[in-house]
């Protein structure tokens, strides 16, 4: 903690960099939104059998030539394999089902097989419902910190917790923006063990100025 | 002493971790079965139920502007009825609505409001002219109690009440329309009752729900509406939430264009939700041990096994808790991965007569995210309640096994 207190400065420019660099990219170039976001076509297919999802990934991936494939199993008997991908061509729809009858020893034909798009979903839609939550959240912490570090100054300390947590949330966004990660669901996991990390840091801080201040 | 106490929290760990990640084997009818229960996967690692409206093609009115409204008034619809945890897409140039919801044994009633194009009009039964509309409604309230006469029964009605301007109108309705008993003289001079009912009838999105007339004049702008009565819990229930929807459409504007619903799937997860717990336990069980044992020598394996302990009993209890499990859920174990390692390394460096402070400071340290457990364990968003009641579990166990287990083993050296 004492480290982070000498060298706050460098700390500093170092997060307003990657957050300047982030908002740049997200204003011009937007987020690299994943496959489970995005507007996306689907090609459904009845096995009638057991199989493995990795299995039929690995040939959605082969056959549309691109790694962003989603491949998920449809309704409770679990025979039907739904393949996700951005766009599928007829010829790699062809192909695919060809691929397919090959490994599980089926006579699908383009007929018999359901293709269908699916409609994007807007990040903020996904993201406003966690919006209420993490405020409240974070002002019961503010609150918190603001009555155990009184000696610091209470506005000072409640406003610099927010702070903390909004610099922190910022700096993985952009992380995500420099980086092109996918955002997919788990982009809220992530930042949810983000947001924790940075509240305990903030705690430890806190807690380091108070001794220094003695 | 000390070998015996340290040997039995070896072992007690290994067990531990058996039955939590193995689990309890035994004869089920011809074969075995495992006794200890699963875990409890939320829709993002187990399934959920994936509906497509489209709209119905030569409709004017399926205007970008109009679909972003209808993606809107869904959205609403859905708040309003509680279901906060969904995904809802449109497609501005085709017209597509695509909805991820839960599944569960109300799931079709929600996609049943989700397809009402929600217009409210209340007629005249016979000539059919607009008396009120939808727009003249201010609230709309479900209603509902118990009477008893011979049998007990419950009774629910929905409240609606009027805008200002149209109460009068209203009352106007109430007087033209109410029951009126009129005595009536036959060709032989005999005197006969006769009911003179002129009805009205509400129509909700294109169908007759009611067929009525009035008993009173109606003064206060309210109009309670009988959705039903039931003996039994069931039935109750059920009209509960027929009046639930009701209100809900009500409360809503209309859906600008006509929607049709043109699929209806249940999706499985593309992740193996209990794999992903297993990986996660054991890269955490590894990670924890490697610093362990760089931090702490000898002391490390004892430090590792205890961490064991703490985790298998966390998913333990994640399982015989209901604890939803998430994607988030599994960053908040990440989460007690982290705190188990300070609050372990902390007490094992720590000598027996600091023990106490120690522990009381590393506890003031961990309250903020006690605090954050909390908070997040009373959200309706089920990923952020999920992540609370994971990092709630997952310190109180924390703090629970270092207290009893690595403070009475620090006070041993």
């Amino acid at each position: 903690m004492t480290k982070i207190l000498e060298n706050k400065k460098v700390i500093a420019i170092l997060l307003a960099i990657i957050i300047l660099v982030g908002v740049g990219i997200i204003a011009t170039k937007g987020l690299n939104v994943g496959l489970e976001y995005s507007s996306k076509e689907k090609v459904e297919m009845i096995l009638d059998q057991h199989f493995e999802s990795e299995d039929v990934e690995k040939i959605a991936v082969e056959v549309l030539d691109t790694k962003n494939v989603l491949v998920k199993k449809v309704e409770v008997f679990e025979d039907t394999v739904a393949v996700y991908a951005k766009t599928i061509s007829d010829d790699q729809k062809e192909k695919l089902i060809e691929r397919i009858n090959e490994a599980y020893g089926i006579e699908l034909t383009e007929t018999t097989v359901e293709e269908t798009f699916e409609a994007k979903t807007r990040l903020r839609d996904v993201i406003k419902v966690y919006i209420i939550p993490i405020l409240v959240t974070t002002l019961v912490v503010a609150i918190y910190h603001a009555i155990i570090f009184r000696k610091l100054g209470m506005v000072k300390i409640m406003l610099s917790s927010i702070l903390f947590v909004v610099i922190a949330e910022a700096v993985l966004i952009s992380i995500y923006a420099i980086t092109r990660i996918s955002v997919t669901p788990a982009i809220f996991a992530v930042g949810s063990l983000v947001y924790v990390g940075t509240v305990y840091v903030a705690t430890l801080i806190f807690e380091q100025l108070l001794k220094m201040k003695k | 002493m000390k070998k015996i106490k340290i040997l039995t929290i070896a072992l007690m760990s290994i067990l531990v971790a058996l039955i939590a990640f193995g689990g309890i084997y035994t004869k089920y009818l011809n074969t075995t079965a495992n006794i200890v229960k699963e875990y409890n996967f939320y829709a993002d690692l187990d399934g959920y139920r994936e509906v497509e409206y489209k709209v119905i093609e030569g409709d004017e009115n399926a205007t970008v502007e109009n679909l972003i409204k209808t993606k809107d008034i869904l959205e609403k619809r859905l708040t309003l009825i509680g279901e906060n945890n969904y995904k809802i897409g449109v497609d501005e140039k085709t017209g597509q609505v695509n909805i991820s919801l839960l599944e569960n044994e109300d799931t079709d009633k929600y996609l049943s409001l989700l397809t009402q194009m929600g217009d409210f009009e209340i007629i005249d039964t016979e000539t059919e002219e607009v008396l009120l509309t939808k727009d003249q409604l201010a609230t709309v309230d479900v209603m509902y109690g118990s009477m008893s006469y011979d049998v007990y029964y419950q009774i629910v009605n929905l409240s609606l009440a009027f805008n200002d301007e149209a109460i009068s109108t209203l009352e106007e309705i109430s007087k033209t329309y109410i029951v009126e008993t009129v005595e009536i003289e036959d060709e032989d001079g005999e005197i006969y009752e006769e009911t003179n009912e002129k009805t009205v009838t509400m129509m909700l999105s294109g169908y007759e729900i009611l067929t009525t007339s009035f008993d009173e004049i109606l003064l206060d702008g309210v109009m309670e509406i009988n959705m039903g009565t039931a003996t039994d819990e069931e039935t109750f229930n059920s009209i509960l939430v027929q009046a639930i929807n009701m209100k809900t459409v009500l409360e809503t504007d209309t859906i600008p264009v006509n929607i049709e619903h043109t699929q209806n799937k249940y999706v499985l997860s593309s992740y193996d939700g209990a794999k992903l717990i297993n990986i996660v336990s054991v890269i955490g069980l590894i990670i924890s041990a490697l610093v362990f044992l760089v931090k702490l020598n000898q002391k490390g394996v004892l430090a590792t096994f205890i961490t064991l302990f703490t985790i298998s009993s966390i998913l333990l209890i994640i399982k015989y808790t209901n604890v939803e499990i998430t994607l988030m859920s599994l960053s908040a174990l990440i989460a007690v991965f982290v705190i188990n390692a300070v609050i372990t390394m902390k007490l094992f460096k720590t000598n027996k007569e600091n023990m106490l402070k120690v522990f009381a400071n590393l506890l003031l340290n961990i309250m903020p995210l006690i605090l954050i457990a909390i908070t997040f364990t009373f959200s309706s968003i089920i990923g952020i309640s999920a992540f609370g009641m994971m990092l709630f579990w997952g310190i109180l166990i924390t703090l629970v096994v270092s207290y009893a287990i690595t403070k009475n083993i620090v006070d041993m050296k």
